[in-house]
């Protein structure tokens, strides 16, 4: 009896601890956690081909809340990448409007880095250069800026590697500079366009697992393109699974999974059967065959 | 002597081309509308053998070393230009996008994208010029100057002195040689991240 009563106190004592702690994170950002990092309404573009115009998306509505992973997944042609490019400002809407923390985008900006397929790093800067050319331009001094670099080059564990170039790293090296380079840029919206897509499988799979230790630590918003419904289920909070011709949003899948998730576990699986015939049906059948290779 | 008047003539040709191919070549790499416009003038210019131009620079410029220099500017300034123009434009548009991303953007991206991007082609011009300034160095003191290689060859040919001859072209091959040299060596500093723009 006595020790019951010991131990009751005890978790009283716990539960506001825990509460405090919520009530700080609010603290530390009472915008954030209001204002949706990001906002999509009513998005559509329409390119003018030679042949006339040609819708790539139409009316997309999308809210990405603070420190979401969010996969858009499609095939080749559902406008993800475009949309993705809008995101980050490189590309103009024809019609709706994207704002990020209640802020309008209105062009390409630090607070929204972006991760390419193709890497986009600078070939005449070294390794630590290129982590740090963001800082730099922010009007960093030249100690602080190497500072950045240092810490982000060792989060993503290229140590060794600081003063080689692009032109002499591997791909998967090439990307966790990338990666750092943005993270070093202090954005809180991370993009990412088939970041891993050239990537052998190994490589890939490893800077997925490495992705999301930096998300958890970092607690970045990542908005992640790919066309691998394997990689979307393992990497993601929430899959928006895209449909072409316009691109549309064809369904929204909350992934409650636990992590770290067993791509071999038998409700991954039943999440990548639903998923992959969901993406099927969107497609025309001669398409088929192409969606089988990328899924 | 004569080496000593050619060479300062080919750097004072050589740099006016240089200073002013370059910047063109940058405007007129990142500007469609300058290209537009000014592609026509200098597309037709350019046919224009330099050595044609030598009678209208001696009635510019008169008889002597402003005449060589100017056909030395001539000849240098076009593959420098066009080159510039080239690297401007071959630059990945990825990374103006990686640039402008990471909050560089305006005079700052200019110079650490567009122009480090160009440097290699840049390179490459400059190395084409200074050796289209020293071919053109010689006929342009064939003609109305005293000192200089050209002046040498000309005056040599006139006593019949082949070994004269000889030895003022072997002098213009070796200035030019070094000049180039240490160009590539500026070359091989600058593009030390890239093997393949080394010479």
């Amino acid at each position: 009896m006595s020790e019951q009563n010991i131990g009751a106190p005890r978790q009283n004592i716990d539960a506001p601890q825990r509460n405090g702690g919520a009530s700080q994170q609010n603290i530390d950002a009472p915008q954030r956690a209001k204002v949706p990092a990001l906002q999509l309404s009513g998005v559509s573009k329409v390119y003018q081909a030679s042949n006339g115009p040609v819708e790539a998306l139409s009316d997309i509505n999308l809210t990405i809340p603070q420190g979401q992973f969010v996969c858009l997944l499609g095939a080749s042609g559902c406008g993800k990448s475009s949309l993705l490019r809008m995101l980050a400002g490189f590309e103009s809407l024809t019609a709706g409007s994207i704002s990020t923390y209640g802020m309008p985008v209105q062009g390409p900006g630090p607070d929204r880095g972006m991760v390419f397929q193709d890497y986009g790093l600078f070939p005449w800067l070294t390794v630590l250069e290129n982590i740090g050319f963001g800082p730099k331009h922010a009007g960093r001094s030249r100690r602080e800026v190497r500072e950045i670099a240092q810490k982000f080059v060792e989060m993503v564990g290229l140590g060794g590697f600081s003063d080689r170039y692009p032109g002499q790293l591997s791909g998967g090296m090439k990307q966790r500079v990338a990666i750092a380079r943005v993270l070093a840029n202090n954005g809180r919206i991370l993009l990412m366009d088939e970041p891993f897509g050239a990537l052998d499988a190994l490589t890939r799979a490893k800077l997925q697992e490495e992705l999301l230790t930096i998300w958890r630590e970092t607690r970045l918003t990542v908005v992640f393109v790919t066309h691998s419904v394997e990689e979307a289920i393992f990497l993601a909070d929430r899959v928006v699974v895209m449909s072409a011709g316009p691109g549309r949003i064809a369904s929204d899948i909350e992934i409650d999974l636990p992590r770290p998730r067993d791509v071999s576990s038998v409700e991954f699986n039943v999440l990548r059967r639903e998923i992959t015939q969901g993406l099927s049906s969107h497609l025309a059948p001669q398409k088929l065959d192409t969606a089988m290779v990328n899924a | 002597m004569h080496l000593w008047a050619s060479t300062r003539r080919v750097f004072m040709g050589f740099g006016l081309a240089a200073v002013s191919g370059v910047p063109l070549g940058l405007l007129l790499g990142r500007s469609a509308l300058l290209r537009t416009l000014l592609d026509p003038l200098l597309s037709l210019l350019r046919p224009i053998p330099v050595t044609a131009w030598l009678p209208l620079a001696m009635i510019f410029f008169g008889l002597g070393s402003n005449s060589a220099v100017f056909l030395v500017f001539l000849g240098a300034f076009y593959p420098i230009m066009l080159n510039t123009v080239f690297g401007v434009r071959s630059v990945d548009v990825r990374l103006f996008e990686a640039a402008a991303m990471l909050g560089c953007t305006g005079t700052a991206q200019f110079r650490s994208v567009t122009l480090r991007g160009a440097l290699p082609s840049i390179f490459n011009g400059l190395r084409l010029g200074l050796s289209f300034a020293w071919i053109l160095i010689v006929v342009g003191e064939m003609t109305g100057v005293q000192l200089g290689l050209g002046a040498v060859i000309m005056d040599a040919r006139t006593l019949s002195r082949t070994d004269l001859v000889i030895t003022g072209m072997i002098f213009i091959g070796l200035a030019g040689f070094f000049c180039d040299r240490a160009l590539v060596l500026i070359n091989n500093r600058l593009m030390r991240w890239s093997p393949q723009h080394h010479v």
